[in-house]
Order: structure tokens, then C-alpha cells, then sequence
């Protein structure tokens, strides 16, 4: 019954990869994503024991900071800038996804943000890996690449404001059609995508403002976008005051994730050497100082999951040495004078009360 | 007293009054670690780093200025070999406090 069901699949689905045109696929996709699951996949399904009612999209992000600059005599005058390289690895693995997401992706649409509330057209089509394999031509794979490294773009702009995309490669694999012969899972080997990103931050930071943001003053929490994530931090974290000081002078990043539901995250932060990781909002996963991990799984959820991550990141030798140098020259700055006037006048009248003869 | 190219020799009270700025230096810097020190060891609901901070400037400026006066209430006599113990002890006591300093910014 299995070798029938996998014989049906193949010929209803294999017009389809043979399309050369994102154009002419669409039609062929029609004839197995419609509203419903079509009677011969319905058929496969139950042949195979298959119960696809939910998406399953599991993500990897392994994010490892490589390069991190910080001017330290900048910091004193109000124009320190730090300088962070990363390289990220994401790993994404499909077992089941939505048909109205294939669809919304080879129609040049957001694919990400599909959901019952704002897709156009409602199915109740889940297409597992196998599936989607045999649907899809090669054309058709290169446009939905195309749609998720846009995507992910403006996710990565959203989610991490501040950061700038210097390289992007995506790889896929487990997509080739003939698999469908030799394996005995619907789901198994899940469509994988890499991708390889080298990112750029860069931000201007002052020892004026990091003590406006320890003291709860910082003017920039008045301005549009800031406002948005100030407000963000301040509902998702300790005060910077009831943390210890390096995590209290800290550089707060945010990270606002969100996972639909029928998919989960998985994200693995490392610095560099010097860095270290001084607070954490969430039920965080530290390895050390320089590791941490973190979820957010929505693949038995019902509604959209939702988590804000707020990650403290300081150099400790830097901001010890710039608080050393600002106390040393506050010192100098502001005891110069009363000890010129001091040893000039009163120092003067002990030497002569000392030298004047003893009555 | 002119010593040699034309400098005075520096009085007893001025080589107390030096004394007394390099110790109140040393202990600044000695204890500015000891700041950071408590912050990670005690869980409190503010961070003692930035007061204590406050604390050691006012400590380094002030100390001189009350151990001289103190000094002149007691109406206690300039010593010369005392004078001269002190400083040496005082350059003694800030260069290990350096030391010190250097020690834990690179190891802690």
C-alpha cells in the first residue's frame, strides 16, 4: 500500500518539476495546493499514516562575534565607537509548511508573515518535505530563495535594529525530486536551507550617555524608533540600577523574536575575548561568560510565540580603565588649585610656627 | 636653604604635605578595585561601584588637608627623620598600590 501511494505521488506531482518557468509552475502547483488536500494526496497521507495538521519550521542561529573595537579615548569626549563583526550560521529545516507560504513566496509576496488573519486565500494544505520536493522545480526553488533572503533581511532589521548586513550566501539541500523513492517518511530528511551571513555593528556610544542610561535619563528615549526600543527594554528587564554595575553600564542589545506557530528557535550567542555577557533577561542557558543560549519554541503552540531578549555586553579592562582615567583626571582637575593655595599660604605658616624659637 | 640649580630645599611641612597626597593616592587606587569587588560579591538593590567612586575622590582631595591639620592641632613637631620615613614609605605604599591595581585589572 505504501509503494502504491508513493507511485500516485509521483505521477500527479511529476509535471511539476519538470517546469522551467516560475510562471508555468503555479499551475501545476494548483493541482496539489488548493483549499483542500487533493483527494490523491489525502490518499497518501492516510497510506503513510501521516497526520500533517501544522507547520513544523525548526531555526538554528549560531551567532559568533568575531571582531569587537572599542575607542576607549573616544568614550571620554562622546564619540566612542564600537565596532562588532559576527558571522552567523542559520540553519533552517522544514518538515511541514503551509501551502498559502509556498504559494505566497513564488507569487513574489512575504512568505514569513502568512498567516490565518492576513492570507488572501485559506488552505488547510500542509505540505511535508517530501511533498514539497516533488512540487517544485528548480526555477521555483531559486524565487522562494530569493523571497526568504529578502525576508530575512527585513527580519534582521527588525529584530536587531542596528546591525548591517555585509554578506548573505543561502545554500539548500534535501530538495532533489528523486528522493521521494528511497525514503519511507514524509517529513524525513526535512528541505534544509543555510545561510551564511557576516554582519557589521556599529554604534556611538559616550561614558555621559551610558550613565544617562544607568540613571534612567537617556534623551534618546524621546525619539521615534529609540523610543520603540527603549520602551521594549524597559518592559522586558531588570532597571539597570537593581543590576550589578557591568551589567548596569553595560551595552543593552535587544533582540524582539517572534515564532509562528509550528515553529521554534534556537539561538546561540558567543563574543569574542574581553567580552563577556553580563545580564540576561530570559530563562537563558549560560555556558560561560562568552556563551549563552536561547529558545523560543512555538511548534506546539497554538497562537504566535513571543519573546523579547535582552542581552548586557561589556568590555570590563575597558570601562574600568575610562572610569580610572575620568576619576584620576576629575582628581587633578578639581584639587589642582585648593592644593596650590594650600601649600603656598597654610603650608608657609606651619614651616615658620616649626622654625620660630620656643618661647 | 637654596640647594643646587637654585631649588629650595623642600621644607618638613611640604615633604609631609607630599607624603600625605601620595598616601591618599595610593589608597584610592587600592581600593578602587575593592569597589567592583563588592559590586559582583553582594547582591544589593543598587550597585555601590558609582557612590563609592564619590567616595574615593572625596577621599584622595580631603585626607591630605586633615591629616596636616591634625597634625597642626596636636601641635606635633615636625620630625625630620619621621618626615623622611613617611615619604619614603609613601611612594613605597603607591607603587604597590599600582601594582596591585595593574594585578586585578589584568587577572580579575
Amino acid at each position: 500500500m505504501r509503494w502504491f501511494g508513493w507511485v500516485a505521488l509521483a505521477v500527479v506531482l511529476g509535471p511539476s518539476a519538470l517546469a522551467q518557468d516560475p510562471g508555468d509552475v503555479l499551475g501545476p502547483l494548483d493541482e496539489v495546493l488548493g483549499d483542500t488536500v487533493p483527494p490523491v494526496l489525502d490518499q497518501v497521507y492516510g497510506a503513510l499514516g501521516q497526520n500533517l495538521s501544522r507547520e513544523d519550521v525548526r531555526i538554528f542561529l549560531h551567532m559568533n562575534f568575531t571582531k569587537g573595537d572599542v575607542g576607549i579615548v573616544g568614550l571620554m569626549v562622546g564619540s566612542g565607537t564600537a565596532e562588532v563583526e559576527a558571522h552567523i550560521t542559520l540553519r533552517v529545516e522544514m518538515r511541514v509548511i503551509s501551502s498559502d507560504r509556498i504559494r505566497a513566496a513564488v507569487e513574489g509576496e512575504n512568505a514569513y508573515n502568512v498567516s490565518a488573519e492576513n492570507a488572501t486565500f485559506l488552505s488547510q494544505a500542509f505540505l511535508p518535505a517530501e511533498v514539497f520536493r516533488a512540487s517544485l522545480s528548480a526555477e521555483v526553488i531559486a524565487a522562494f530563495q530569493a523571497e526568504q533572503e529578502a525576508a530575512l533581511r527585513t527580519y534582521l532589521a527588525d529584530a536587531v535594529p542596528e546591525l548591517e548586513v555585509l554578506g548573505l550566501d543561502i545554500a539548500w539541500a534535501n530538495t532533489e525530486p528523486q528522493r521521494i523513492i528511497d525514503d519511507t517518511s514524509l517529513t524525513e530528511p526535512p528541505i534544509m536551507v543555510t545561510i551564511d551571513a557576516s554582519v557589521r555593528y556599529l554604534r556611538t556610544e559616550s561614558v555621559p550617555s551610558l550613565l544617562e542610561t544607568y540613571l534612567g535619563r537617556d534623551k534618546a528615549a524621546s525619539e521615534g524608533k529609540k523610543a520603540y526600543v527603549e520602551r521594549l527594554k524597559r518592559d522586558n528587564g531588570d532597571p539597570p540600577r537593581a543590576r550589578d554595575f557591568f551589567g548596569a553600564a553595560a551595552y543593552t542589545q535587544l533582540l524582539n523574536l517572534s515564532m509562528q506557530p509550528g515553529w521554534a528557535l534556537w539561538v546561540d550567542l558567543r563574543v569574542p575575548r574581553g567580552y563577556s555577557f553580563e545580564y540576561a533577561n530570559e530563562d537563558v542557558e549560560v555556558h560561560n561568560e562568552r556563551h549563552i543560549a536561547f529558545a523560543v519554541d512555538g511548534l506546539e503552540a497554538d497562537e504566535e510565540e513571543q519573546a523579547v531578549l535582552l542581552v548586557s555586553l561589556t568590555h570590563r579592562r575597558a570601562v574600568v580603565l575610562v572610569l580610572f582615567a575620568a576619576l584620576l583626571v576629575t582628581g587633578i582637575l578639581v584639587g589642582a588649585l585648593p592644593a596650590y593655595f594650600y601649600a603656598r599660604h597654610r603650608l608657609a605658616s606651619l614651616d615658620e610656627r616649626e622654625t620660630r624659637p620656643s618661647p | 636653604m637654596e640647594g643646587n640649580l637654585g631649588r629650595r630645599e623642600p621644607t618638613l611641612a611640604r615633604t609631609l604635605w607630599g607624603s600625605d597626597r601620595r598616601w591618599s593616592l595610593a589608597t584610592t587606587v587600592a581600593l578602587f578595585p575593592v569597589l567592583f569587588i563588592i559590586d559582583e560579591a553582594v547582591d544589593a538593590s543598587f550597585s555601590p561601584v558609582l557612590p563609592g567612586l564619590a567616595g574615593l575622590l572625596l577621599l584622595w582631595l580631603i585626607a591630605p588637608y586633615v591629616a596636616m591639620e591634625v597634625r597642626a592641632w596636636r601641635r606635633t613637631a615636625f620630625n625630620a627623620r619621621r618626615a623622611g620615613r613617611l615619604d619614603i614609605s609613601s611612594k613605597y605604599g603607591l607603587g604597590i598600590a599600582i601594582a596591585w591595581f595593574v594585578l586585578w585589572l589584568v587577572f580579575a
